[in-house]
């Protein structure tokens, strides 16, 4: 049995007040979709409350809710505000009139897969070094400069041939 | 274009997409997260709670097929079997109900409510991830307790389970939710064979530690997860609610 203390409750809040609107803006980035970005990091941060025992001894909680709300699935989010549920969330979707989310980089930003995609949310977004992103995804350092390397490189590529992928799907 | 320059011009366009996103703010309140995250741990509960008893429920209907064949002595246990699923009265006045196949949830009931267990039953036809929470039965109310009251009392009516003297060890696999994801475990138990093992979930209850008022919300459903040895892994959750004629029976 737990018992949730009054503590760690005003704790969580605190967290929760001073994290969720970096948090939701970072994942915006990653998946272009406002209402679905906000689904996945409010599904991040319940399972954040659900674990707080756990999450608030991590060493970098924002970086935990960020990798969560990446991985997450939102069928109840979803069910709850009676929308179709997305299955697949890791595609690149349509981020409106604005020229910095639907700039060529950002877009292929997007179709990179999850894992590096984490790598380069992490290092940069949230500004984490080589060695926390390896803690916080559970892999090598080196594994992490690996992925980081080939987003790099496909980034560059795409932003080099903008209209490439465009054609090539 | 190097990958120190790919990175400048990266983190460079990460700040202004960071920048432009200045006025986006989240529309979900902290009551809502906490709301959800409270049903979900809820639920947890529940299920942790039904696992720890279904390793021992398991344990105690392998010792009554034992006990069937050594005639049970005085103040043995007495049970009423039936195909899909057995309710047995312990010596020490708990019950364990074992469910072998999700039929005549009817019967279960008032079986249940004759020996002072006020239930409503649930055998649902689909499986439920841990983000799928059983739903309330719309006839049924959760009785207004904290999440560590409602928690301590299922500990209560729910007890871990008495291991039997001299029988054999046994291992069990249950599952649990942890951080949101079903994970399986495997524990010890006591009885049987390895032979005996079988896909069925258990429950055991002391009804003598259920309050006036109080009922239990049972549901149980075949896992996604597969089968056992040629029948599907039944999987269970258990909840509170207030005893009602609609809901619970009495």
């Amino acid at each position: 049995v737990r018992i949730w203390g009054v503590e760690q409750q005003a704790e969580f809040a605190d967290f929760y007040r001073s994290a969720r609107d970096g948090c939701l803006r970072v994942v915006l980035i990653n998946v272009g979709d406002r209402q679905l970005a906000e689904d996945l990091v409010a599904e991040a941060f319940t399972r954040a409350w659900v674990s707080w025992r756990q999450v608030r001894q991590h060493p970098a909680p924002r970086a935990w809710v960020v990798r969560t709300a990446l991985n997450a699935h939102v069928s109840s989010w979803r069910r709850r505000r009676h929308e179709v549920a997305l299955g697949e969330h890791d595609i690149a979707v349509p981020v409106g009139d604005d020229p910095v989310m639907s700039s060529a980089l950002m877009t292929s930003l997007r179709r990179l897969p999850l894992r590096q995609r984490e790598v380069v949310t992490l290092r940069f977004l949230l500004d984490l070094d080589t060695r926390s992103t390896a803690r916080v995804l559970g892999i090598a350092e080196g594994t992490v400069c690996v992925h980081l390397h080939r987003a790099l490189a496909a980034l560059r590529d795409a932003t080099a041939h903008p209209y490439r992928q465009e054609i090539d799907r | 274009m190097n990958d120190h320059e790919a990175s400048a011009t990266l983190q460079h366009s990460l700040t202004a997409a960071m920048d432009s996103l200045a006025g986006v703010r989240m529309g979900t309140s902290l009551e809502e997260i906490v709301g959800h995250g409270r049903a979900r741990r809820r639920r947890r509960v529940a299920v942790l709670a039904g696992a720890g008893a279904a390793v021992g429920g398991a344990a105690a209907a392998v010792a009554l097929v034992a006990g069937g064949l050594a005639a049970p002595g005085p103040g043995g246990p007495v049970s009423a079997k039936l195909a899909a699923w057995t309710v047995a009265t312990d010596p020490n006045g708990t019950i364990t109900i074992t469910i072998r196949d999700l039929r005549d949830p009817a019967g279960l009931r008032s079986k249940l409510r004759a020996d002072g267990v006020p239930a409503t039953i649930t055998f649902a036809g689909h499986s439920f991830t841990p983000a799928m929470n059983p739903p309330l039965p719309s006839s049924c109310q959760v009785p207004a307790l904290s999440d560590q009251a409602n928690a301590e009392l299922q500990g209560k009516i729910m007890p871990p389970p008495p291991v039997p003297p001299g029988a054999k060890r046994m291992r069990f696999t249950w599952t649990s939710t942890v951080n949101g994801k079903r994970v399986k475990h495997t524990g010890g138990g006591y009885a049987g064979t390895a032979k005996d093992s079988r896909p069925d979930v258990a429950l055991t209850i002391r009804p003598s530690a259920i309050p006036r008022g109080i009922g239990l919300n049972i549901w149980a459903w075949a896992a996604a997860s597969g089968t056992q040895n040629g029948r599907p892994t039944l999987d269970m959750s258990v909840g509170l609610v207030t005893t009602s004629r609609q809901c619970t029976g009495s």
